[in-house]
């Protein structure tokens, strides 16, 4: 993939990240859990994107967090919060208007 | 007592930050930090590649927090916020000793001398952190460019001995020194007060005490690059406690016996001699007390510094 795509393939997935991290943290994870989760279900996201993101998303309400200290290491384990489920809802509903949208753009509106 | 690399990079990203966030942001990159390189095999050279991958810590602490810089961007931030730091802790200081030096010379009460020098310290400040955004807020519009500084994780300060102490150096390497020449000047070229020039410092005082001052000063600065060097340590704090003696007792004992300042000045200028004793009594006490809290300091920072720092689970 040449520079160029890379980047705007880069900035039509950014949002998607945030819907993903609330769909995968219903099941309570922590951050590397969730990169490597994410990453095995084709959602490839930098570290240096995800942490802070998580860290916004609880800042937003949208996630509760636990530190779990039962382990050797201690880890932060997030949860999406009812507001999250709201957020989920509301950004599934737009994806599909979009996905419709640009499918009618793409094949001249036989869709 | 071994400092990680991942202990300084953390000290390094949160230094900035306030109270709660600093340890929240602290335990979430720890956290991060041990997952990333237990995924690399745990190796010294998995914590040092994946530290080189994090980046420059400041930036990561940005991030974090969410807080981009916007008067001046993101290109010139740090830089801005490194230099104003360093004027700030250099500069600031040693205008509020001389305002309050000269203001002590001119024979004001001991409130005044504070206030004055205070005053000029939070002036001083105000107007380097103007002028300092000024110049950069400046640059950053006009497309100047800085030279690309590759972050590198050897560029990490030491947590403990390092903290401030590069800018304190700095203030010391100027100050005494400066102190020295004041000291001499104003007895090789006193100011002209009313026709006469006379020293400030009784002149029988280079039989010792003066010379005395200039050696303390000197010591002070070798002690100063010691303890850059060294750190903090139970030596390095009382070689700092018998310096401070070593310039406090005499200087204390002259102030109470009210022979420090020359006494032809004082009656050249017909100073009313009991205010003369009331602002040398308040001095003395003032150095008693700024002598006390160095020494204090001085062991506090060495306690510290050799303490076994919170490791990395």
């Amino acid at each position: 993939m040449d520079d160029l795509t890379q980047q705007h393939t880069q900035e039509l997935r950014r949002g998607t990240v945030v819907l993903a991290s609330l769909l995968s943290l219903r099941e309570p994870g922590y951050g590397y859990g969730l990169l490597e989760s994410l990453a095995e279900a084709g959602i490839t996201v930098d570290g240096n994107t995800l942490y802070p993101l998580l860290r916004r998303l609880e800042k937003q309400g949208l996630l509760t967090s636990e530190w779990n200290t039962d382990e050797a290491r201690p880890r932060k384990f997030y949860r999406t919060s009812a507001e999250g489920e709201r957020l989920i809802e509301a950004l599934l509903a737009d994806w599909h208007e979009l996905d419709t949208a640009l499918g009618r753009l793409t094949d001249g509106g036989d869709r | 007592m071994t400092t990680t690399l991942t202990d300084r990079y953390v000290h390094a990203a949160t230094r900035w930050l306030p109270g709660r966030t600093r340890t929240e942001v602290e335990a979430e990159l720890r956290e991060r930090i041990a997952d990333t390189v237990a995924a690399r095999g745990e190796t010294p050279e998995a914590e040092r590649e994946v530290l080189e991958a994090l980046g420059d810590p400041l930036r990561v602490a940005a991030d974090y927090t969410g807080r981009e810089p916007a008067l001046i961007g993101p290109r010139f931030f740090f830089p801005w916020l490194r230099l104003t730091v360093v004027l700030l802790c250099v500069v600031g200081p040693v205008v509020g000793a001389i305002v309050a030096t000269v203001a002590a010379f001119e024979g004001e009460d001991i409130g005044s001398i504070i206030t004055g020098g205070l005053g000029a310290l939070v002036q001083t400040s105000m107007q380097i952190a103007f002028w300092t955004t000024v110049v950069f807020a400046v640059l950053d519009w006009s497309g100047s460019r800085v030279p690309d500084t590759q972050w590198s994780v050897d560029r990490l300060p030491e947590p403990q001995q390092n903290t401030g102490s590069l800018g304190e150096l700095i203030a010391t390497l100027v100050f005494l020194p400066l102190s020295a020449v004041l000291i001499v000047w104003q007895h090789v070229r006193p100011p002209s007060i009313d026709g006469e020039r006379l020293p400030l410092a009784d002149p029988d005082l280079w039989s010792w005490y003066l010379p005395l001052l200039l050696a303390v000063l000197a010591l002070e600065v070798g002690h100063a690059l010691w303890i850059h060097r060294a750190g903090w340590t139970g030596v390095t704090a009382t070689a700092n406690l018998a310096l401070s003696l070593l310039f406090a007792i005499p200087t204390i004992v002259l102030l109470l016996d009210g022979s420090l300042v020359n006494p032809e000045l004082v009656a050249h200028l017909d100073w009313d001699s009991e205010i003369v004793r009331q602002v040398s009594k308040g001095s003395a006490f003032v150095i008693a007390l700024v002598s006390l809290w160095e020494i204090l300091d001085g062991y506090r920072k060495a306690y510290t510094a050799t303490r076994v720092p919170v490791a990395a689970q």
